[in-house]
């Protein structure tokens, strides 16, 4: 019984605290990046890789790498248009 | 070259440093080669739990200043021949001490070891950041409170961003009556709840604690805890998965008597 709370309570609290997690923020920021690149690039998703990382001063480095087959031709407007 | 682990939790008072000295021990106990990294500088104590603190010459900011050669600065335990302690300073300007020049430190000597088991400080701030920086393995202890699994929790999503070798965990200060009547939560589903890899049960010891009371040092005299921790640093070495069975004691049915009537008086 006290033990059943504790579990469902504690649960609760880890639930909350795993917006923490780097990885969650990686895959949010890779998903962005993509939406964002793919306008210039062709890409498919696979080829963003975000990778977040903490130095010895605890700060977080990140590191993005995308690779793609060809880049969009975008049409450039005149100066002053 | 050393397996380099750290010790963290997140949350003081589970037993980090007490954890660190006693799987030092069990390892030296089977001829390993182990030495002890005291990073928590300023508030530091591994010397005065592994009880050495009167052999202290140097510490790690003497060998940072080019005061002394890093083997200069260990202090061989005098029960334990291949377990070394290198302490931290007493008071320090931290800021001086940065994760790069300490690793220099724990990489220059790890080949006179089999094992480097730094024990962190309490919290997640720079010293914590230091003290992972180091390693390339980590052990988060907890116990099985609420607010203790939940900075376990944290320290687990930071330690993430290091892409360490291995995170493993370790329940400490187990009370078998409660675990049994329901009342604490089991080391299995605190170690399922944080989705870490179980290395090994601690269960509370009155003797650890009187000890670290009385005499200031924390090594396990009483044969349980000793089992249990053998057993810990088996699973460490041999990468087995044996649990201590802390519960035992109170199965049976003079047991179970014995304890209801304990309770009741």
């Amino acid at each position: 019984m006290f033990k059943t709370r504790g579990i469902e309570k504690l649960k609760k609290i880890l639930i909350n605290d795993k917006h923490f997690h780097p990885s969650f923020f990686a895959d949010l920021i890779r998903s962005e990046m993509f939406k964002s690149l793919s306008n210039y690039m062709e890409l498919s998703p696979d080829d963003v890789l975000v990778n977040i990382s903490i130095d010895e001063k605890g700060e977080y480095v990140l590191r993005l790498k995308a690779k793609c087959q060809r880049l969009k031709i975008m049409g450039i407007l005149p100066k002053g248009v | 070259m050393a397996r380099k682990i750290v010790i963290t939790s997140g949350k003081g008072g589970v037993g980090k440093t007490t954890i660190c000295v006693n799987l030092g021990i069990a390892l030296a106990r089977q001829g390993l080669r182990v030495m002890l990294l005291d990073v928590d500088i300023g508030l530091n104590n591994l010397d005065v739990v592994s009880g050495v603190e009167n052999r202290v010459v140097f510490d790690i900011v003497d060998i940072i200043e080019g005061k002394c050669r890093p083997t200069q600065a260990l202090v061989q335990h005098p029960n334990f021949p291949s377990l070394y302690i290198l302490p931290s300073a007493h008071s320090y300007n931290v800021g001086k001490v940065d994760g790069n020049t300490l690793r220099a430190v724990v990489n220059g000597l790890s080949n006179n070891f089999d094992y480097i088991l730094i024990d962190c400080p309490a919290g997640i701030e720079l010293g914590f950041h230091r003290a992972v920086f180091c390693a390339n393995e980590a052990i988060i202890v907890t116990t099985p409170h609420i607010s203790a699994v939940r900075d376990a929790n944290k320290v687990a999503s930071l330690l993430n961003g290091y892409y360490l070798n291995e995170i493993s965990l370790v329940c400490n200060r187990l009370r078998a009556d409660l675990v049994l009547s329901n009342n604490m939560l089991k080391a299995k589903e605190v170690a399922s709840s944080l989705n870490l890899k179980l290395l090994g049960i601690i269960p509370e010891s009155d003797e650890i604690s009187s000890s670290s009371s009385i005499y200031g040092d924390g090594i396990a005299i009483d044969e349980q805890s000793e089992r249990a921790f053998n057993v810990l640093a088996n699973n460490l070495h041999s990468g087995s998965n044996e649990m201590f069975d802390y519960t035992q004691k109170y199965k049976g049915f003079f047991a179970k008597i014995k304890n209801k009537l304990k309770r009741r008086f």
